[in-house]
């Protein structure tokens, strides 16, 4: 297990290096020249400032040499300077990533519940109207825009409702709890201020729901499908003849191996995740990583695009390391090697 | 797909038995069906009978629903109605050439991989892997950024997130094709690569990738009014559903703006997805389920 988890992080560089690889070769690519990007218009016309445009942005050296310079940097965490807001892609990364982290986990909670609880349901109630209501609901979120799920749910809860917030992480008035983790939620517990809490925590139930409602499908549809083949098999019969509570059947015996596969699928909602999260919190204006995405992207802000995209390829690849990792662990019939 | 099963796919032949409808064509596939048609027809026929112009101010501006504009008017007092109709027409063929543009480079770059063999294969599928490691919008996102704001670099941004999938799928068939009898014997004959390709390994080969070209369908269609939505796609006043919905989002509390497009694109996705599950559970026997 130890080495198999060395050898599976020993690889790790090598795959960053070829995010990177992919993302450079991107930029490479593409006959565009990114210098229209940071150079005003009128200003193009002019040699001078073009070329010291480029000499400043590294944009006059060979694109091997480019190539080895931006992979180099990368090494030691310089992302660059993001061309909008001319301070390093880096910090402000690092400066929104608890926001994002906040809203995903929510959305990785509340679909993960949901997504097994109706999977559940949906094998116990195989082809009768629990299941079709609890498919209907998994595919409804799969089908619609999450952006647009955003827009529908703000009105209803929020302009028409009012039973809860709008955008954003905390009310206008409302002070961040001091920086611990940068998680509100949990920055405001620590320091018991339970206030604060209900008020981040109100403010994350909208965001994440609907982006958990997005990537549940596939965690519901895994769990109905694993539950239905683990209900048929013998030790259920086994544990029912034995004269076991149903529920006791159903939770210690058939839902805990149904689980097994699903835990890959969890892994894989994380793509889902993060890429949905640039549109939610484009609509909510959290101010996380998936907004100023959208705006690094409208801007065409080329070091802050590429650095969000190889960050993100970075944090699947270490989520489908820790998935493996986990699965491991928890299926003692998988002997890694 | 085992080679076994694709063969007997290939070799089945429908029962003699009268069934009153095909198989396949459960409820879902034919609600699915019916949507997709009644989009398809929409796209078509939309000039010959829109309720207004799409571009054209038709009444005041945000105008809320009426019986002459069933869905209002937007910013700039154009019938929502009649560009969420137009909007099919950019929509559906859009995500027709991802489709296909993502076919063919995935399927030439999987045979390849898969004939081939050897380190040609190793660094096609690593390519392929790193590729699939990002989340696709992120990195269709990136390539239409340094391609500029356009609807037809969309189509490139998504075709170059969509392909591996499809080249993926095709390697693990040709991989398991090739050993069949009938191919070795066409090699054996001198039949050149292509033509074994095309003639005898592709055929077997076509129903699981048509089935996940289906699925992907929904998936394509959500993507590029997502990349509209951000503001890479489409161009104002195309009526596009993403850039509508941008609209919507600007007039909040003008609900219907965004309304349309986004019922427009819930149900086409709602109807692709229908079609492509239906389609692999018969095509694709392994998924089958009670």
């Amino acid at each position: 297990m130890a080495a198999y988890i060395a050898r599976r992080v020993a690889v790790l560089p090598l795959l960053l290096l070829g995010l990177a690889t992919i993302t450079f070769a991107i930029a490479h690519a593409v006959p565009a020249d990114p210098i229209s990007s940071v150079v005003a218009e009128r200003q193009l016309n002019n040699p001078e400032v073009v070329a010291a445009a480029r000499a400043h942005w590294g944009l006059d050296q060979s694109v091997p040499e480019q190539y080895t310079r931006y992979v180099w940097n990368l090494v030691q965490g310089d992302m660059g300077t993001s061309f909008r807001t001319k301070r390093p892609v880096r910090d402000d990364l690092l400066e929104r990533l608890p926001a994002t982290l906040e809203l995903t986990i929510s959305a990785m909670i509340v679909a993960t519940t949901l997504g097994i609880g109706l999977g559940m349901v949906a094998a116990v109630k195989r082809n009768r109207w629990p299941d079709h209501v609890a498919r209907l609901f998994a595919v409804t979120g799969s089908a619609m825009p999450v952006f647009w799920i955003g827009l529908v749910v703000l009105l209803i809860f929020w302009a028409e409702l009012g039973w809860f917030p709008g955008p954003g992480r905390l009310d206008t008035r409302a002070l961040p709890p001091p920086h611990l983790t940068g998680l509100f939620t949990v920055d405001a517990l620590l320091h018991g201020d339970l206030s604060t809490f209900w008020n981040a925590f109100r403010h994350l139930m909208l965001p994440g729901f609907v982006l958990g409602w997005a990537v549940l499908g596939l965690i519901s549809r895994l769990v109905r499908a694993s539950m239905v083949e683990v209900l048929g098999q013998d030790y259920i019969r086994t544990a029912r003849a034995k004269g076991l509570h149903e529920r006791q059947v159903l939770l210690r015996h058939a839902l805990k191996n149904a689980l097994i596969p699903t835990l890959t699928v969890v892994g894989l909602s994380v793509a889902g995740l993060l890429g949905g999260a640039v549109l939610t919190e484009q609509i909510f204006s959290w101010p996380g990583i998936g907004g100023y995405t959208v705006q690094a992207a409208q801007s065409l802000d080329y070091p802050a695009i590429q650095s969000v995209a190889i960050f993100a390829g970075a944090l699947m690849v270490l989520s489908n390391l820790a998935t493996d990792v986990a699965y491991a662990f928890v299926d003692p019939r998988i002997r890694l090697s | 797909m085992t080679a076994e099963q694709a063969t007997a796919l290939a070799t089945e032949r429908p029962p003699r038995a009268r069934p009153r409808r095909p198989r396949w064509l459960t409820a879902p596939v034919l609600i699915g069906l019916s949507v997709l048609l009644f989009w398809l027809l929409v796209a078509i026929t939309i000039p010959v009978w829109a309720p207004a112009d799409p571009l054209e101010p038709v009444a005041d501006r945000l105008a809320a629903p009426t019986l002459g504009h069933p869905l209002g008017t937007d910013n700039l007092g154009r019938d929502v109605l009649s560009r969420t109709l137009y909007g099919a027409r950019t929509a559906l063929p859009v995500a027709t050439m991802v489709i296909a543009g993502a076919l063919v480079v995935g399927c030439v770059i999987g045979a390849i991989s898969g004939f081939a063999g050897g380190w040609v294969d190793a660094v096609l599928m690593r390519f392929v892997d790193m590729t699939l490691a990002f989340p696709a919008i992120l990195l269709a996102m990136t390539v239409t950024a340094y391609l500029g704001r356009d609807i037809r670099n969309i189509v490139i941004g998504i075709i170059a997130v969509a392909w591996p999938g499809y080249a993926r799928l095709l390697r693990g068939q040709v991989l398991a094709i090739r050993r069949l009898d009938h191919v070795e014997a066409a090699i054996a004959l001198g039949g050149s690569r292509s033509r074994v390709l095309l003639r005898h390994v592709l055929p077997l080969a076509i129903s699981p990738i048509i089935v996940a070209a289906t699925m992907d369908f929904g998936g394509v269609i959500l993507l590029i009014a997502s990349l509209s939505f951000i503001g890479l796609g489409a161009k104002p006043p195309t009526p596009e559903w993403g850039v509508m919905i941008t609209d919507g989002a600007r007039f909040f509390y003008q609900w219907w703006i965004a309304a349309g497009p986004g019922i427009a694109i819930f149900t086409v996705v709602l109807g692709a997805n229908f079609v492509g599950d239906g389609l692999r559970d018969v095509l694709d026997p392994r998924t089958r389920q009670g």
